[in-house]
């Protein structure tokens, strides 16, 4: 009984698509096949951009550092820093606080023979060397400096004084 | 020599040609028993294709080139059919002249009375039962070919043809000689 269903069925032949619509289909498929290609050579032009892009900004990077290094030969160091600039400054204030100490003003000597008050004695006590040890944010003050050449032009401008 | 899915996955277009004229005859009769439209079936059909060549690179490592398509063709109609129902009511069922080129043959009055009671018959199961016996009737797929494509258990593919074909039996007892 099942076989003779089976045979009654497949005595019959399925109708497909119209004939028309094998060329219509191909045409799609054609299309979607050259979009493919299109777009494989798109995506090959974004990686070349891509590469080239990482490939300039490390060249960049190299040839600034081989910059530097050339420019160190010539020039020297390059500045200190910060840190640098702290080590420099604590140097500078002891060194400050022993020339003081050195040249420590006499208090019967604070004013002048003709009465006029000596500012270079208030600007002693200003820097007294007792005070600054035990105040920092007054040795801070009176010593604004910040890196090695600001300590190196400030030592100068103390020894001048 | 290359295979038709080496050459398939390589864009060649002769092998989608190739690949058309193995498959869309049965593809498309599927696509209409699923769909219950002709029109629909070629878009459906137009859109595998389309799908096919877009994911050409997956046809190399297909193991059943057969049941690659029409599980491709499955999933495109019913992508299809789901965009439909929101906007119109169940098709009607398909004729015989529709489905088969026997119906509309006038020289064999048998055979076209029996492509038209095939036809009926088919239209009588309900759509889980209809898509097994087109896929293994007239799509010629074994029953784990099925069972790749709906994604089935081999078991209950197997028992849905065996169900679909006793309510044939039964329906072409029940009609007059």
């Amino acid at each position: 009984m099942n076989d003779d269903l089976e045979q009654r069925l497949g005595r019959l032949t399925p109708r497909g698509p119209r004939a028309e619509l094998r060329p219509q289909v191909l045409a799609v498929v054609a299309r979607r096949l050259q979009a493919n290609r299109e777009s494989r050579v798109f995506r090959r032009a974004a990686l070349a951009v891509a590469v080239s892009l990482v490939l300039g900004v490390g060249l960049n990077v190299a040839l600034s550092r081989a910059s530097d290094q050339r420019m160190a030969r010539l020039l020297g160091p390059p500045p200190c820093t910060s840190g640098d600039g702290r080590a420099a400054y604590a140097a500078y204030c002891e060194m400050l606080q022993r020339l003081l100490a050195e040249t420590q003003p006499n208090p019967q000597r604070s004013k002048t023979s003709k009465g006029r008050p000596d500012f270079r004695g208030a600007a002693n006590r200003a820097l007294d060397p007792n005070a600054l040890a035990t105040n920092p944010t007054r040795l801070r003050t009176a010593c604004p400096i910040s890196t090695a050449e600001d300590a190196e032009d400030a030592e100068a401008r103390c020894l001048l004084v | 020599m290359a295979t038709l899915q080496q050459r398939l996955a390589r864009g060649d277009p002769g092998a989608f040609a190739e690949l058309y004229d193995a498959c869309a005859g049965r593809v498309g009769h599927y696509l209409m028993v699923y769909l219950g439209s002709r029109a629909d079936a070629e878009d459906a059909l137009q859109e595998t294709f389309w799908r096919l060549a877009r994911n050409k690179r997956k046809l190399a490592r297909v193991d059943n080139l057969t049941a690659y398509v029409f599980t491709v063709a499955r999933n495109e109609a019913a992508r299809l059919a789901k965009r439909k129902t929101r906007r119109q009511r169940e098709p009607l069922p398909l004729t015989g002249e529709e489905l088969f080129c026997e119906a509309s043959n006038d020289l064999d009055a048998e055979l076209r009375e029996t492509a038209e009671t095939v036809a009926v018959a088919l239209a009588q199961l309900t759509a889980e039962l209809r898509e097994v016996v087109e896929l293994k009737t007239y799509g010629e797929l074994t029953f784990q070919q099925i069972s790749a494509v709906t994604g089935l258990p081999q078991g209950t593919v197997a028992s849905r043809y065996r169900t679909a074909v006793m309510q044939m039996q039964r329906w072409f007892a029940r009609q007059p000689r």
